[in-house]
């Protein structure tokens, strides 16, 4: 699974840790997300589509 | 501060305070002393060893919720299940193992060293598993 986090953290100016914080994982998981080494939870990849204002698969996508 | 250094002083004050006992005890059992002094050191040593050890488990739940890293949806909580998982099939190895050594040597084979090097053995083998997956993936994302 491929992802549109770490485009969308960087258009917002947001550090790693600051996006973490605000869907509640550490800093390690938002870098292990970005660099697609772990998929999401569903509550979680709903938190992040939430907090970018976008539907869920806009940010994460197959890799077909 | 870093979660590393948190480590390292709370291990260290454990080694001082332990040794400190460990030092009175060593020094109370060849002198003179009142018959309650040992029975204290002794009680003093209990109270080292267990505090020492849940000590250490409430300071790593407390790291985990400073830094997020226990969250249910934590890339942390996902590595240490895998960790977990893997000891666990260590355990069933290394338990097979033991039980051999009991076989093969019934009267060299001291039951509590073996169990005692089983935990340590098992507690390093979770970590190391944890240390190696986290830094991998540290590895892929840089």
């Amino acid at each position: 699974m491929r992802n549109h986090v770490e485009a969308l953290r960087r258009e917002r100016k947001w550090s790693q840790e600051a996006l973490g914080r605000e869907v509640g994982v550490s800093r390690q998981t938002v870098n292990a997300i970005e660099a697609g080494r772990f998929n999401p939870s569903l509550p979680l990849a709903l938190r992040l589509a939430r907090l970018f204002e976008k539907p869920v698969e806009e940010i994460f996508f197959d890799e077909d | 501060m870093k979660v590393r250094f948190v480590y390292i002083a709370y291990i260290a004050v454990l080694v001082v305070v332990g040794g400190a006992v460990g030092g009175f005890a060593g020094v109370a059992r060849d002198a003179d002393v009142a018959p309650w002094v040992p029975i204290a050191l002794m009680v003093l040593q209990f109270l080292v060893i267990v505090g020492g050890g849940l000590g250490i488990n409430v300071l790593r739940r407390w790291i985990g919720r400073r830094e997020l890293t226990s969250a249910p949806d934590s890339f942390e909580r996902q590595v240490a299940t895998q960790a977990q998982a893997k000891a666990f099939i260590d355990l069933l190895i290394l338990t097979l193992v033991a039980g051999c050594l009991f076989v093969v040597f019934p009267t060299q084979t001291n039951p509590a060293w073996v169990l005692i090097g089983l935990v340590v053995v098992l507690v390093a083998d979770f970590w190391v598993r944890y240390a190696v997956i986290t830094r991998s993936a540290a590895k892929a994302a840089a």
